[in-house]
């Protein structure tokens, strides 16, 4: 399980905001943390699996795929701010995130 | 370090600028546009990329996606930028060949042509299509589909997490959602009515070999043809014959022949043709490579001038 410091947040934030720059092709003051992912930067579920495996080799997560689909279908990230807060839960409690609710 | 040219199959989203690009290095497109039409007889003039306005067409996209593709190649041999290896994605497999020199832009239309006929006509009566599931593991999908394993077919095995189905509608949609319930990220129908690389269309096979092996415009390919479905180099021109029949039946695992390409010290590939497909899938493949696809293909003649 990854530590969690006062600075994971913030290279979170720095990961997502970064990767969805260069993705989509977007210049950094068009994103905010409402920013709809689909909808205003045309973003897809194959980024979201993209980014869990940069977060997965980053922080040497003990994850499964299809346990965090089964938390992302319950709980689904519309905004870059709320896929951050989804990612920080993964950060914490890795495949128990499915015991979340 | 080797490079290889990699050919999309069906274009669902376009970048947009696809055809100023190819026009840009001069490729006639609404020229290529007019003779497919006057050859098809399908009118293919009135495509919009701006509204994709064939989406819903399959024949008429694999026109489209064809036409692409060998724009593309046109380009790659007018600057002489010439492949260690050319491979293909499901249907883009015709534009392959044409790249490859196995026959020319009109024989390859008519080849589309005969293949689409033939699965019309050997096609269930039943409805028919493809799934797409991302996030589960082979392990999953083969344990999802055991039950009715005779009568789903794991069509694509396109990389690690992710998977094209093919069957009945019937058998298709109760596995969309056991896939959902097991944690895929994404499970949907694709917008296609043919179970494309199935077993189910086994019998389009004899016809169109037959068709194939009296079609003299097919010749030997001038570069390594490496088979989506066997991942083995193919140049000989009975068996490029052979694999473009088996490609509408028979399983394609997209991401072991990208392992075969890499391991052949492939460290660059050009997405020969619309969209991003490819450049998308490769992020889920191991590997010290590069995809550059029609977005950067400018910087990329640019900087090996």
């Amino acid at each position: 399980m990854a530590k969690i410091t006062e600075n994971t947040r913030n290279e979170v934030k720095e990961t997502v905001y970064n990767f969805f720059i260069e993705e989509c092709e977007v210049d950094a003051s068009a994103l905010n943390d409402q920013t709809n992912i689909i909808r205003d930067i045309d973003g897809d579920s194959l980024m979201f699996l993209e980014l869990i495996e940069i977060f997965k080799k980053k922080y040497q997560l003990h994850i499964e795929l299809k346990t965090i689909g089964k938390y992302v279908v319950k709980h689904p990230a519309e905004t870059i701010g709320e896929l951050i807060d989804m990612t920080m839960l993964i950060i914490e409690h890795e495949n128990r995130i499915v015991n979340l609710d | 370090m080797k490079t290889a040219h990699i050919f999309p199959a069906f274009i669902h989203e376009y970048l947009g600028t696809e055809t100023d690009v190819v026009k840009s290095y001069g490729v006639d497109f609404h020229g290529y546009l007019q003779q497919a039409s006057e050859v098809t007889g399908t009118d293919l003039t009135a495509f919009d990329i701006e509204t994709n306005n064939f989406l819903d067409k399959q024949l008429e996209s694999q026109y489209l996606t064809y036409i692409y593709g060998c724009s593309v190649s046109d380009i790659m041999h007018m600057k002489n930028r010439l492949p260690d290896y050319v491979s293909s994605y499901s249907m883009g497999i015709y534009a392959a060949l044409y790249h490859c020199g196995c026959y020319d832009f009109v024989t390859g239309l008519n080849i589309i042509k005969t293949a689409y006929a033939l699965v019309e006509k050997y096609k269930p009566a039943e409805p028919c299509g493809m799934a797409s599931i991302v996030g589960l593991s082979l392990g999953d999908i083969v344990r999802i589909i055991k039950p009715i394993k005779k009568l789903v077919s794991i069509g694509n095995h396109i990389s690690q997490y992710s998977f094209l189905l093919s069957g009945k509608l019937e058998h298709l949609e109760p596995i969309i959602e056991a896939a959902k319930a097991d944690g895929a990220m994404q499970a949907r129908l694709l917008n296609v009515t043919h179970p494309y690389h199935a077993h189910m269309l086994s019998k389009v096979y004899s016809d169109f070999i037959n068709i194939l092996l009296r079609t003299k415009e097919i010749v030997a390919a001038q570069y390594p043809y490496v088979s989506a479905q066997w991942h083995n180099i193919l140049t000989d021109k009975n068996k490029i014959k052979s694999e473009i029949a088996f490609n509408v039946i028979s399983p394609i695992r997209w991401q072991a022949t990208m392992d075969f390409m890499i391991k052949k010290e492939t460290t660059t590939f050009i997405e020969c043709g619309a969209g991003d497909s490819l450049y998308k899938i490769g992020k889920f493949i191991e590997g010290d490579f590069k995809i550059i696809n029609l977005k950067k293909i400018k910087s990329y003649l640019a900087d090996e001038q």
